[in-house]
């Protein structure tokens, strides 16, 4: 929390999606507004197919042509409208400016190369000078990071040999490998333990706090929300219908979903009640 | 006798290349499943659960030891048999998305297993249960005309529920089912599934690393850890007094999810991983 | 048999494809005109017909595209050139296609005989596959069927490579392993599984070998094997048109290998818009 500033990373204002199907063009995201500041970190909560991932593909330009994004602004600091942005060029902003860990994390490994060469293919993309040696290295020292036990075994490894947790975490190290000011996570760490969750957190927030980056991170756990995140958005049926600090919103919420959520927190000792 | 026995399981992933270590990922696994029984299994991310899951389900084979449903051998059935065996029994994948076959309806690919193994319902009864279970897991009907990247990943999971279900199999493997759900839907969730369970008598096998989940929905717990079991006990049991320094690490790293009380854990007390935190805290 | 309960209604959406892709609907376009023109439109001139008066001349309001040494007339006979080549071609492909892709699936089954029969593809790819074909067409004394097999030969393991790959990799992926676990039959696994994840690249090659038949036909019969004259073919007319080109009369050839250059462009451009199309809604 020591290195957050009012100075901002991100400001989206009123982002909308639409998509055209063949049976109707629908809305999942209906203006969304997210504000992130350096050295901060921002949950987004929401129930399953409210539209968080599509928002954020949404501004990371990764859904499919059959959709419109629109924005008033989704300024990137250090960067500028990621809307006005060729799709084609944000392959440079995505890795290089913005982290991204994507939902489903074998939908982002390449099924066909080796877990080294997807390291050493992204760090030769950013025109940064590696050698596959050094690349190598660096891969090693990333996995090595996110708690993964026997790194270069996975480095000589293709995506389908690893555990879902594992996977998990060799995107993180990926999204991290280059630094990126900001770093978007969806759900990064639903496949793992609580004993790697923290080690994990405990990492990135390092990352995030100590060097004035910041992070947007979807999670429906809401212990990570209060335990790791500054600002919190809660999202209901595409639209934001709550935001403030974590110690506002948690504590006192005011939205009804949000006060349902809240009070679904099941509590420890207690048994599933299959009546209701 | 238990519906589903699982024997000291070994099982081993060879090396690719030359060079490569193999994976011991079940050193002699042994446990058991009761009917209407829920059966958690907890442990470290790459620690077996999967493979466990896959084993009890003979989609992979094993090195050694003996999985048995019923008392029947997986291992002994030929080809046809083990096919029909099937109808038994169900797994809900880790990965929703992977899972599902990306060019099929939602609707079909609920519709499979109905088709496979009760063709005599007939088109329409098995339209009817399709739509019907996908109302149960929380998804308009009109999601069984689309495709499954047309869905989110809590909605993709959502499908991969209803497929394991709708047959009113005997034994399922849960693999992580809930993990991308919000709390609502996942309480709606698990509450399906304990009804069906009291309805059929279901054997759950349920996976997971979300700890307030397990205690709800378990009535055993198995921890795994380096591809081995090294404690099950009553759900109650566990969580009064675990035992093995893995699980309680795995306790005391619980986050709180009220933000007034901050955490007390910091990730392993100072050691680098999990692993060095238990090694060093096992008594010698 | 397999009838669906739902399904999802779209497949290859072809318009939308086109749209995004000027240069395939441009191809699909030129390639239909071509055909429809050399089956049913009324030709200025005989395409087999010769002419002592009128040899070799310019192209011009005459013949528009001039005549070759015998008084053909070039334009009606690379018109009528398409009729045989691409009706060849397009026999070729869907023989290669079907042998292909059932050799393929055999080929990526587990087993033994799908091991053997790997070992005997990339012994039968050993040999100069074309030089194989110019002999088998010959030695039948130019029997059109023959350029037929000579066009499978040369692609049928193509296909047998890119679908056993295919499929290779498929076998791999969980919705497989979902299928497996539901206890859906080794056909159910093919016919609905399978297939449908790999027709997308299995249309694209389709495309491209259409344009490879197109090519070897023409070198077949530039060499004097397959079609035999007088019925007009591209390769035959390069051949007779060339000894013209060093006397300045470009246009016999050079009509002929502009037609195959853009039916090979053409397939090559809706392969591409098929490509993309897959490659899109598969992520
Ligand atoms: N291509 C598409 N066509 C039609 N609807 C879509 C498409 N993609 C997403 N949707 C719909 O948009 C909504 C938002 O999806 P999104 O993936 O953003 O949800 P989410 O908030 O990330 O949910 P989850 O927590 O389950 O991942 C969902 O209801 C989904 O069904
Ligand atoms: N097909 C495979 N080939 C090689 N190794 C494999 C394969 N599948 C799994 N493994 C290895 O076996 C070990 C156990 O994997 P498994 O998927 O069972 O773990 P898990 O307990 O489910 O982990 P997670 O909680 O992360 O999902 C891991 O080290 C993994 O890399
Ligand atoms: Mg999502
Ligand atoms: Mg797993």
């Amino acid at each position: 929390m020591n290195a957050q500033s009012e100075e901002l990373a991100l400001e989206v204002r009123n982002l909308a999606v639409s998509i055209k199907t063949p049976h109707g063009v629908v809305h999942p995201v209906k203006g969304v507004d997210l504000t992130v500041h350096k050295g901060e970190i921002v949950g987004i909560v929401g129930e399953s197919g409210c539209g968080k991932s599509t928002t954020i593909k949404g501004l990371l330009r990764l859904l499919p042509a059959n959709s419109t994004v629109t924005a008033d602004k989704a300024q990137l600091a250090g960067y500028g409208d990621l809307l006005a942005t060729p799709v084609r060029r944000m392959r440079e902003v995505r890795g290089a400016k913005i982290g991204f860990v994507a939902q489903n994390p074998f939908g982002s490994l390449n099924p066909i190369y080796k877990i080294e060469r997807q390291f050493y293919e992204l760090q030769k993309a950013h025109k940064t000078k590696v050698s596959r040696k050094e690349s190598r290295e660096i891969a090693l020292r990333m996995l090595d990071g996110v708690g993964i036990v026997n790194p270069a075994r996975v480095l000589d490894g293709y995506a389908h040999q690893l555990s879902g947790g594992m996977a998990q975490r060799v995107v993180i190290a990926l999204a991290t490998t280059l630094s990126p000011q900001l770093l978007i996570a969806d759900e990064p760490t639903t496949g793992l333990d609580a004993t790697v969750q923290a080690q994990i957190l405990d990492l990135i927030s390092g990352f995030v706090h100590q060097e004035g980056r910041s992070m947007v991170l979807v999670t429906h756990d809401l212990g990570v929300i209060a335990q790791y995140c500054q600002r919190v958005v809660v999202m209901y049926d595409g639209q934001v219908v709550e935001h403030g600090s974590v110690m506002d919103v948690m504590v006192e919420p005011q939205h009804p979903y949000t006060q349902r959520l809240i009070a679904s927190v099941p509590k420890p000792g207690e048994k599933l009640d299959v009546s209701r | 006798m238990s519906l589903v026995e699982i024997e000291d399981v070994h099982k081993v992933f060879p090396a690719r290349q030359r060079g490569g270590e193999p994976v011991h990922a079940l050193k002699g696994v042994s446990l058991h499943v009761n009917e209407g029984e829920t059966l958690a299994v907890i442990g470290e991310s790459g620690s077996g659960k999967s493979t466990l899951g896959r084993v009890a389900l003979r989609l992979i084979d094993v090195d050694s030891g003996a999985v048995r449903i019923d008392g029947k051998d997986l291992g002994a059935m030929d080809a046809n048999t083990l096919r029909r065996q099937r109808a038994d029994m169900q797994l809900v994948f880790q990965e929703p998305f992977e899972s599902l076959n990306p060019r099929m309806a939602i609707g079909a690919i609920v519709a499979e297993p109905l088709q496979i193994h009760q063709p005599q319902l007939g088109t329409t009864e098995i339209r009817r249960q399709v739509l019907s279970t996908l109302e149960h897991v929380g998804l308009p009907q009109s999601f069984a005309d689309r495709l499954p990247g047309e869905l989110s990943g809590g909605q993709q999971q959502r499908v991969g529920i209803a497929r394991a279900i709708i047959s009113r199999p005997r034994f399922v493997v849960l693999d992580e089912p809930t993990s991308s759900l919000d709390l609502s839907i996942r309480a709606q969730i698990l509450a399906l599934l304990a009804e069906l369970q009291r309805e059929y008598s279901m054997a759950y096998l349920f996976v997971s690393h979300d700890m307030h989940t397990v205690e709800w929905v378990s009535d055993r717990i198995a921890v795994m850890y380096l591809g081995e079991i090294v404690e099950t006990k009553p759900t109650r049991e566990l969580f009064d007094a675990p035992e093995h320094p893995y699980t309680q690490t795995l306790l005391s790293a619980r986050l709180s999810p009220d933000p007034r009380e901050p955490h007390a854990y910091k990730a392993f007390a100072g050691h680098k991983t999990v692993r060095d935190a238990v090694e060093n805290q096992e008594p010698a | 048999m397999h009838d669906d309960v739902f399904a999802a209604r779209r497949g290859v959406q072809m318009r939308r494809m086109l749209r995004q892709h000027p240069g395939a609907a441009l191809g699909v376009l030129f390639i239909l005109v071509l055909l429809l023109a050399s089956l049913f439109a009324p030709l200025p001139y005989d395409p087999m017909g010769i002419d002592g008066g009128a040899t070799l001349r310019s192209p011009g309001g005459e013949h528009w595209f001039g005549t070759d040494g015998a008084g053909g007339d070039v334009f009606s006979r690379v018109i009528y050139a398409a009729r045989v080549d691409l009706s060849l071609a397009l026999a070729g492909t869907v023989l290669s296609l079907v042998v292909g892709v059932l050799l393929g699936l055999a080929a990526s089954s587990k087993g033994k005989g799908s091991e053997r029969l790997v070992r005997g593809l990339d012994a039968f790819q050993a040999f100069p596959l074309l030089i194989l074909a110019l002999a088998l067409v010959s030695l039948s004394g130019n029997k059109l069927y023959m350029v037929v097999v000579a066009i499978a030969l040369i692609n049928v393991p193509r296909f047998m490579r890119l679908l056993r790959s295919e499929v290779l990799s498929l076998r791999e992926s969980r919705f497989i392993e979902a299928a497996t676990a539901t206890g859906a039959s080794p056909r159910r696994i093919i016919f609905r599984h399978l297939l449908p994840n790999v027709w997308g690249i299995v249309l694209v090659q389709t495309s491209l070998t259409v344009a490879n038949a197109i090519v070897v036909i023409a070198s077949l019969s530039f060499l004097g094997i397959g079609v035999s004259p007088p019925t007009p073919s591209w390769g035959s007319m390069i051949r007779d048109g060339a000894g013209n080109m060093s006397s300045g009369e470009w246009w016999i050839a050079g009509f002929a290998g502009l037609a195959v250059v853009l039916c090979v462009l053409a397939f090559n451009q809706l392969a591409d818009a098929i490509g993309d199309r897959t490659a899109r809604t598969y992520r």
